[in-house]
C-alpha cells in the first residue's frame, strides 16, 4: 500500500471515531439529522481534500455538488415557472379557467423554446431569435 | 532554516490555517465587536418601521456558496423584525436561495412564534433578475402571483393589501452578485423611490459604497463583519460573531506567514 492510501484510511477512521465519539455523547442525534450533519461534514471535508492532492474521494463529492446543484435549480425552474405559471395556465387556455390575457403567454414560452434548439446543430440558429442584438444581427446585411 | 522557511510546504499551511479556523469555533472565542455607522443605519431604519407598524420586503439573492456569510446576515435581521414585529414579505431572485430564505424563516419565526400569512409570507423564486424588479414595482402579483406553496397572495392576510413596491416600507436585498447595484437600484429604488438597504459579501462592499454616499442606499452590512455587527445591535451572538474569531485568527496566521516569508527572503539575499 502507499503512503497516500495509509493518509486516506487514517482519516476515515478518524472521521468515523470523531462521530461515533459524537453520537455516544449525544452532541448528534441518531436520527435523519444526525445523518445528514455526518454525510455534509463528510462531503466536504471530501472537497478540502484537494488541498492535499486531487483523488478519487474529491472526485465523487465534487460530482455530487455538480449534480445535486443542477437538479435543485431544475427543480426550482420547474415548479416556480415553468410549471407552476406557464404549464397551468396555458392548460386552462379555452376553458372555463381562461384567462383572455393568457394568450400571450404563448409568445414567451415559444421564444424559451426555441432556446432549446441550441441543441441541435440543424436548427441551432433559431435559439438566436430570443435575444434581440443578436437576432438583429443575423438579419443584417453584412 | 531560513531555506527550510523558503521552501515550506503549503499544507503546513493548510494545516495552520485550518486549525486557526477551527479552535476559535470550537471554543466558542468571541471578540469584541464595534458596530459601524452603515450597519446602524440599517437596524435604526428597521427600528422606524416597528414604529410605524411596517412591512419590509426582504430579498434573497445569494447560493449555498455564499451562505456561511449571508445567512448569518438573514438570521440577525430576521431576529430583530421579528423581535420588533415587523411584517416580512421574503421573495428569492437566485434559483438557489429559496432552500436557505425557507430555512431561515421558519428557524427564527418558530423562534418568535410568529405566524405563516399573519407575520411573514414567503413568495419563494422568480427568474428575470431586474425584470421582476420592475414588474414588482408595476404590481407584485404580476411577478409574484403565489407564495412558495401555490396560495394565491389574495388568501394571505399579510399580502392581501399589497400592490406594488411602494407598499413596503423598507426593502432590503441579500447579495452576493450585482443584485443590488444592476437589479434593485436602478430598476427599484431609482424608478419608484422607497427607502432601500442591502447587504452584501465583504468581497463587494467596496463596489457599494458610492451607493451610500449618493444616498441610494441608506445602509450597508459588508460580509461576515457586517453580520456580526448587526448581531451586537440586535444583542444575540450567533453564527457572525463566532465566525468572525475564526476569521480574524486566519488573517492573522496569514499575516504571520507573509512576515516570515518577506524576513527569509531579505535573509536569504544577505547571505
Amino acid at each position: 500500500m502507499t503512503r497516500d492510501t495509509y493518509v486516506f484510511i487514517g482519516l476515515v477512521l478518524l472521521f468515523a471515531a470523531i462521530n461515533g465519539v459524537l453520537l455516544a455523547s449525544g452532541t448528534l442525534t441518531a436520527d435523519w439529522n444526525g445523518f445528514g450533519i455526518i454525510v455534509a461534514a463528510g462531503l466536504t471535508l471530501a472537497l478540502y481534500s484537494f488541498l492535499y492532492k486531487d483523488n478519487p474521494l474529491f472526485k465523487f463529492a465534487e460530482n455530487i455538488f455538480v449534480g445535486v446543484a443542477a437538479a435543485y435549480v431544475f427543480g426550482q425552474y420547474w415548479y416556480q415557472t415553468i410549471y407552476g405559471e406557464i404549464f397551468v395556465r396555458l392548460k386552462a387556455l379555452g376553458g372555463e379557467d381562461s384567462v383572455s390575457g393568457d394568450w400571450w403567454l404563448l409568445a414567451p414560452t415559444l421564444l424559451g423554446l426555441l432556446m432549446l434548439t441550441r441543441f441541435s446543430r440543424r436548427f441551432g440558429w433559431l435559439s438566436r431569435l430570443s435575444f434581440p442584438e443578436p437576432s438583429l444581427r443575423l438579419y443584417s446585411p453584412k | 532554516m531560513i531555506q527550510w522557511l523558503m521552501n515550506i510546504d503549503r499544507r503546513i499551511i493548510f494545516v495552520f490555517v485550518f486549525l486557526g479556523v477551527a479552535l476559535p469555533l470550537l471554543a466558542n472565542v468571541y471578540l469584541p465587536i464595534k458596530p459601524t455607522r452603515d450597519v446602524i443605519a440599517v437596524y435604526d431604519q428597521l427600528e422606524k418601521v416597528a414604529e410605524e407598524d411596517g412591512v419590509v420586503l426582504l430579498s434573497f439573492s445569494y447560493g449555498a456558496s455564499t451562505a456561511p456569510e449571508m445567512q448569518p446576515m438573514a438570521r440577525a435581521l430576521l431576529r430583530h423584525c421579528f423581535s420588533r414585529n415587523i411584517k416580512i414579505v421574503a421573495i428569492c431572485l437566485w434559483p438557489e436561495a429559496p432552500g436557505l430564505a425557507q430555512q431561515a424563516l421558519e428557524e427564527i419565526g418558530n423562534e418568535f412564534g410568529k405566524t405563516y400569512g399573519v407575520d411573514y409570507a414567503f413568495l419563494g423564486y422568480k427568474p428575470g433578475n431586474f425584470s421582476v424588479v420592475l414588474n414588482m414595482g408595476q404590481d407584485i402579483r404580476d411577478a409574484f402571483p403565489q407564495d412558495n406553496w401555490g396560495t394565491p397572495l389574495e388568501d394571505l392576510q399579510l399580502t392581501q393589501d399589497l400592490r406594488t413596491l411602494q407598499d413596503f416600507d423598507f426593502v432590503f436585498d441579500l447579495a452576493a452578485g450585482d443584485s443590488i447595484e444592476f437589479w434593485w437600484i436602478p430598476y427599484g429604488q431609482e424608478k419608484y423611490g422607497f427607502p432601500f438597504a442591502g447587504g452584501c459579501t465583504a468581497v463587494m462592499a467596496p463596489d457599494l459604497f458610492p451607493f451610500l454616499q449618493s444616498g441610494q442606499m441608506l445602509g450597508l452590512l459588508g460580509g461576515l463583519a457586517g453580520a456580526a455587527e448587526y448581531e451586537t445591535l440586535v444583542g444575540r451572538q450567533d453564527k457572525a460573531t463566532a465566525g468572525m474569531s475564526a476569521q480574524s485568527m486566519a488573517h492573522l496566521i496569514i499575516v504571520v506567514f507573509i512576515v516570515f516569508g518577506n524576513m527569509a527572503f531579505f535573509l536569504s539575499r544577505r547571505r
